[in-house]
C-alpha cells in the first residue's frame, strides 16, 4: 500500500520496539506494587479473578487497533465466548465507527475507496482535520489526484497544507459541518429537480429529505460544488478527523452518504469513501466485531446469516446481546482485560477513563509497553510488538495487509496471539489455534471479505463482505440535525483538533527522534494552549504564548494561546493531546460555543 | 550540466584481469573464508537489500538497486559509540569499536559515490573516528550498471555507470565472464588473492568493456538534470524565497529522502542504558523534521518547512563541496523519487531551480 513511501512516523517505527520501555516478564500487584511472577502464575491468576468476577459482578474486553485483526477476533472470542459478556469495544471505534455505521444506514455496506481511487479521482471532497499531520500517505494520494488535475474542495476551520493546493476550501467551524453538508445536499437536490421523479423511485425518504432541506438552499458556493459532484466521472470524499470525532457523527455519516447516493456516485467504480481513522488497525479492529453491536465481519447482531456462520464456526453458547461502548464500558465493569491499549490516551474524556479504570477492581493489561493503564493493572501479561508479530492488519482503506515479525519478542514477552489463547483455555470454552494462519481461517468462515483472500496477499475486503447486498435495496437519505448556533454572550466556537494524542501513543513517545516535537511542545506549554487566527488575536490584544480566559456555560479555563494565521475567525482550537485542559469549558462535548477574553 | 560521456570510465583502469563464470562462486567462496560479506540479496517478499550472505550463490548480480543504501555499514541507524559506567560515583567512559572487516560486494557506482561523500565529510578535520574505523574495514567490489532503472540520473552527477575510481574493485559483466578492475592497493591485493581464477585482461575483453561502457551511457538517453545550472543558481543566491515556499507545500515532511539519501549524515545523540550504565548512540535523523533545529528556548531558526527545504538542497546541490572535494551531493541514484512522499525529489527541485519556477 506505502509502495515504499513512508511517513515520519513510518520511517521511525523500527525505533519504538528497540528504545521503548518494554514489558519483559509477567507481573502481578502485591501489597500495591507490580511484582515479576512466572507465566504460569500470572495467567492463573488472570483466569481466576476472571472467573470469580464473571460470577459476581460484570466483565469487559477492550481490543486495539495496535493489535492484529487474529488478536482482536480472539479477544473477541474471549469476550463473548468464553467471559459471556457483551461488553467489549475499542476506544476509538466507537467514533470512526459511528461514521462508518451512518454510511451503513444508507448504503448498507460502506463504500470504501483505496488510495489508487484516491488519486484517479476527478473530484475529491475532504473534511479535514489536517491530513497530511495525521495521514501523510493519505494527503499524498490526493496530492497525486491534484497533479493529475483533480479538483480538491477542503471543509474545515483551517487552511490546511492540503487547502493550500485545492481549489475550494470551505470554511466549517467545529460543529458546522453538517450546515455544510446540508447546504451540499440542498443544492444536489436542487441539480436532482428535473431528474426528481427517478430519484423518488429509487431512493426512499426522498421527499422527506426535500421538505427537510426547504429552509436550507445550497448557497452560491454549494450550487457551483454540487454541479461539480454530478460532473465528476469518480470522486472520493475523505472523512477526515473533524468528521469522526463530530457529535452526530452516525447522522453525518448518513448525510455524506447521501451526498454520494444523490448524485449517481454510489456503487460507481472509484467513488467512495475514505474514513481517516488514526492508528493502523483501526477499521480491523471493528471488522473482527470488537464492538458492542457488531459481530465479526462488522455484520449487525440481528443479521441471521452472520448469526448462523458464528454458531456454526463458534460451536459454543456465546453472549450475542449488546453491551456497552468503551466509555461507559470501563466504568460498568468491574474486571477488565485490555488489549494493547492506553483508554486515558485514546478516550476523549482522558481523566474519566484514568478513574474509571483505578476505581475497577481488577485490570489485567497485555501490551508490549508500558503505559499509563499498565500503571494501574493488578495483572500485566508483556506481549510482543508490532515488530515481533505475526498476523493481518486491515489498512483504513479495506485492505488486507499481511504483518511479518523481524524479531523475537524480548525478555519473557510472548505473542498476544499466545497469552490469549492461554487465558481462553484456562477459563474453559474456547478451543486453542495453532498459529494466527489458523485464527484467519476461522475469521474467513465468519466474514466472507476475508474467506479465499489467502493469508499472504495483500487485498480487497473492505468492512465486510456481501457488495451485492447494496443492489435492489431503497436508500433511505438522511440529513444530519441542525448545530447548535453560537450565541451573543458565546459568540465562540471551541472545538477539540485531531482525534488521536500521537504524543503518548507508545509508537511515537518511544520513539527518540519521532517523540522531540510533542516532547518539546509540552515542555513550552506544560498546560496546554489553545490555537486562534492572527486577526482575532490582534482583536482581542493577545500576543502568541499569552493567556487567554475561555469559559463557557460549563465552566471557564485560563490557558496560553498560539496564533495561526490559517484558523478561521472566532474559532478557538485545542489539540486533542491538550483536551484536558480545556475539558472544564467543554463540558464532555467535542464542541462548545465561547467566549475568548485576554487573561 | 548535459550528460557528459565520462572519457575515464570509458577505459578501463591498468591491471584489468577477467574471470570466468565458472570461477565467480569459488571466488566469493574465498572471500567468506576472509570476512563478512555483504551483498544486495532478494529478501523476504520480493524487495532486494543489502545483507550478510552465508553462501555465495546468495548475492544477486542483476537486480534492482536495493531501496536502502549501504551507508548503514558506516552509518548505522542506531551507532553506539561510547559506552558509559558509573562506578563508585565515578564514570567511566570508553569508545566502542564497531569496526569490523567487511566486504560489500557488487554494490553500483552511484553507492560507491555516496561513501566517497560520506567518507571526505567525516574525514575533514575533526576527523570522526568512529566513522573512519568502519570505513577502513569496508573493502569495496562495485559492479558496474549495464541499464540505468527508471529514476536513475547518475550520469548528470559524475557518479556512474562507470567509475574510474572511489572503489577497490571494479566488476563488469562481460557476459561469458566478468573483468574486474582494482582501484587500490586493496584491489590489487584480492586480484593477487584470486590467482588462480583471474586471468589479465585480453584487448577483445577490454574492447567488449568499452563498448559496454558506452553502451551503458547511451541507455541513459537525453537524461539531463541540469545540476550545473542549479548549482550556480543556489551558490549565488538566486533562487527566491517564494520558490521555497511553493516547493515546499509539494514536500511532507516524512524525512524520507534524507533517510535513504547514499550522501545524508544527519544525526542525534541519545543515550540508551545498557545494564550498568549507559550506551551513548547516535542515531539517524532528518534535516527535514521540524524539531530538528529546534533549540532548548523554545526557538527554532528554520520552523517553516521552506526553510528546512531550502537547506537541504543548498546542502546537497550549491557548489561547496565540488569546489572542496570535487563532489557533488547527490548521486543520482534516484531513491527520492521512489520514496518522496509529495512531489519535492531531486530532479525536480533542480530543474525548478533552473527554471526559477514550479510545477508540481
Amino acid at each position: 500500500m506505502s509502495r515504499g513511501r513512508l511517513c515520519a512516523r513510518g520511517w521511525t517505527a523500527h525505533q519504538t520496539p528497540v528504545w521503548g520501555e518494554r514489558l519483559t516478564t509477567p507481573m502481578i500487584r502485591r501489597a500495591g506494587v507490580l511484582t515479576a511472577v512466572s507465566w504460569r502464575e500470572a495467567l492463573d491468576h488472570a483466569a481466576g479473578r476472571l472467573s470469580e468476577l464473571r460470577a459476581s459482578g460484570t466483565v469487559g474486553v477492550l481490543g486495539s487497533p495496535r493489535a492484529t485483526n487474529e488478536d482482536n477476533y480472539l479477544a473477541v472470542k474471549l469476550a463473548r465466548v468464553a467471559l459471556k459478556t457483551p461488553h467489549l469495544d475499542s476506544c476509538q471505534g466507537s467514533a470512526g465507527g459511528l461514521l462508518l455505521e451512518g454510511i451503513a444506514d444508507v448504503t448498507h455496506v460502506p463504500p470504501l475507496a483505496s488510495f489508487a481511487d484516491v488519486e484517479a479521482a476527478d473530484l475529491v471532497l475532504l473534511v479535514e482535520g489536517d491530513l497530511v499531520r495525521s495521514h501523510p500517505r493519505a494527503a499524498f494520494a490526493v496530492m497525486t489526484a491534484i497533479r493529475r488535475g483533480a479538483t480538491l474542495v477542503t471543509i474545515g476551520p483551517r487552511v490546511t497544507h492540503l487547502a493550500r493546493l485545492g481549489a475550494v476550501h470551505m470554511t466549517a467551524a467545529p460543529g458546522r459541518l453538517a450546515a455544510v453538508v446540508n447546504g451540499l445536499l440542498a443544492a444536489m437536490m436542487e441539480l436532482a429537480g428535473a431528474r426528481g421523479a427517478s430519484l423518488a423511485e429509487r431512493y426512499d425518504g426522498c421527499d422527506a429529505l426535500l421538505d427537510e432541506l426547504a429552509a436550507d438552499s445550497g448557497d452560491a458556493c454549494s450550487v457551483d460544488i454540487a454541479k461539480q459532484i454530478a460532473a465528476a466521472e469518480r470522486m472520493v470524499v475523505i472523512l477526515g478527523a473533524a468528521a469522526i470525532s463530530a457529535s452526530q457523527a452516525r447522522a453525518q455519516g448518513a448525510a455524506w452518504a447521501s451526498l454520494l447516493a444523490l448524485s449517481g456516485h454510489l456503487d460507481r467504480p472509484g467513488s467512495g469513501f475514505v474514513v481517516a481513522q488514526s492508528r493502523a488497525n483501526a477499521l480491523g479492529t471493528l471488522a473482527m466485531g470488537m464492538s458492542p453491536d457488531r459481530l465479526p465481519g462488522w455484520f449487525p447482531l440481528d443479521d441471521r446469516d452472520a448469526l448462523d456462520r458464528v454458531e456454526a464456526t463458534w460451536r459454543a453458547d456465546a453472549e450475542l446481546s449488546e453491551g456497552a461502548p468503551s466509555a461507559a464500558l470501563i466504568r460498568a465493569v468491574d474486571g477488565l482485560i485490555v488489549l494493547a491499549e492506553d483508554p486515558e490516551t485514546s478516550l476523549p474524556d482522558g481523566a474519566a477513563a484514568h478513574a474509571a479504570l483505578e476505581a475497577a477492581e481488577c485490570v489485567i493489561v497485555l501490551d508490549a509497553f508500558v503505559t499509563e493503564t499498565v500503571k494501574l493493572a493488578e495483572v500485566v501479561l508483556p506481549i510482543a510488538s508490532f515488530a515481533e508479530s505475526d498476523g493481518t492488519y486491515t489498512s483504513m482503506t479495506g485492505r488486507l495487509r499481511r504483518l511479518r515479525s523481524a524479531a523475537a519478542p524480548p525478555g519473557n514477552a510472548r505473542s498476544a496471539f499466545a497469552v490469549l489463547g492461554e487465558i481462553g483455555a484456562r477459563l474453559g470454552s474456547v478451543n486453542g489455534h495453532a498459529t494466527p494462519a489458523d485464527v484467519f481461517g476461522e475469521i474467513a468462515a465468519i466474514a466472507p471479505a476475508y474467506a479465499g483472500k489467502g493469508y499472504r496477499a495483500a487485498s480487497d475486503v473492505g468492512t465486510s463482505g456481501a457488495a451485492d447486498a447494496r443492489r435492489n435495496r431503497r436508500f433511505r437519505l438522511r440529513v444530519s440535525p441542525p448545530d447548535p448556533e453560537p450565541s451573543p454572550e458565546w459568540p465562540w466556537v471551541l472545538g477539540i483538533d485531531g482525534d488521536h494524542d500521537w504524543s503518548r501513543d507508545p509508537l511515537i513517545r518511544y520513539s527518540p527522534i519521532a517523540s522531540r516535537d510533542s516532547v518539546s511542545r509540552q515542555k513550552l506549554f506544560p498546560s496546554g494552549w489553545v490555537e486562534m487566527s492572527r486577526d482575532d488575536a490582534e482583536e482581542l490584544g493577545v500576543r502568541a504564548g499569552r493567556r487567554v480566559r475561555l469559559s463557557s456555560r460549563h465552566g471557564e479555563v485560563v490557558v496560553p494561546a498560539q496564533i495561526r494565521p490559517e484558523i478561521c475567525r472566532h474559532v478557538a482550537l485545542v489539540p486533542f493531546e491538550c483536551r484536558e485542559h480545556a475539558a472544564a469549558v467543554l463540558g464532555g462535548a467535542p464542541v462548545a460555543a465561547v467566549r475568548v477574553e485576554p487573561a | 550540466m548535459m550528460a557528459i560521456p565520462c572519457i575515464a570510465a570509458e577505459r578501463p583502469v591498468e591491471g584489468a584481469q577477467t574471470i570466468c563464470r565458472a570461477n565467480v562462486e569459488p571466488w566469493i567462496e574465498s572471500l567468506l573464508t576472509r570476512a563478512e560479506v555483504i551483498a544486495p540479496v532478494r529478501g523476504r517478499g520480493a524487495d532486494v537489500l543489502f545483507a550478510a550472505i552465508s553462501r555465495a550463490d546468495e548475492a544477486l548480480w542483476e537486480f534492482e538497486n536495493p531501496l536502502m543504501p549501504p551507508k548503514q555499514l558506516v552509518l548505522p541507524p542506531t551507532e553506539p559509540m561510547v559506552s558509559i559506567r558509573e562506578t563508585e560515583g565515578r564514570h567511566e567512559v570508553e569508545p566502542i569499536d564497531g569496526g569490523r572487516p567487511r566486504i560489500l560486494l557488487n554494490v553500483r557506482s552511484c553507492d560507491v559515490k555516496g561513501i566517497e561523500f560520506l567518507t571526505a565529510m567525516h574525514a575533514a578535520p575533526p576527523a570522526d573516528g568512529a566513522f573512519l574505523r568502519r570505513r577502513d574495514a569496508l573493502t569495496l567490489i562495485s559492479l558496474t550498471c549495464l541499464a540505468p532503472s527508471q529514476t536513475c540520473f547518475c550520469t548528470c552527477t559524475d557518479s556512474g555507470p562507470f567509475l574510474s575510481g572511489g572503489y577497490d574493485l571494479q566488476l563488469t559483466d562481460l557476459g561469458d565472464s566478468l573483468m574486474a578492475e582494482p582501484g587500490s592497493d586493496r584491489g590489487r591485493e584480492l586480484l593477487e588473492q584470486g590467482r588462480g581464477w583471474f586471468a589479465p585482461a585480453k584487448p577483445a575483453d577490454l574492447a567488449e568493456r568499452r563498448r559496454r561502457a558506452k553502451e551503458a551511457w547511451r541507455s541513459f538517453g537525453s537524461t539531463t538534470c541540469h545540476f550545473a545550472s542549479a548549482m550556480r543558481r543556489v551558490s549565488t543566491g538566486r533562487v527566491s524565497g517564494e520558490l521555497w515556499e511553493a516547493m515546499s507545500d509539494w514536500c511532507l515532511g516524512c524525512g524520507g529522502c534524507t533517510l535513504i539519501c547514499p550522501t545524508c549524515y544527519c544525526f542525534s545523540v541519545k543515550d540508551r542504558a545498557v545494564e550498568g550504565g549507559w550506551e551513548r548512540c547516535r542515531l539517524w535523523d532528518s534535516c527535514q523534521y521540524a524539531a530538528f533545529t529546534l533549540e532548548a528556548s523554545g526557538h527554532n531558526p528554520r520552523d517553516r518547512a521552506a526553510a528546512r527545504m531550502k537547506r537541504r538542497f543548498f546542502h546537497k546541490v550549491s557548489a561547496q563541496y565540488y569546489v572542496r572535494d570535487r563532489l557533488i551531493g547527490c548521486v543520482g541514484c534516484g531513491r527520492c523519487m521512489k520514496v518522496c512522499l509529495g512531489a519535492a525529489d531531486m530532479p525536480s527541485v533542480v530543474a525548478a531551480i533552473r527554471k526559477g519556477e514550479w510545477h508540481a
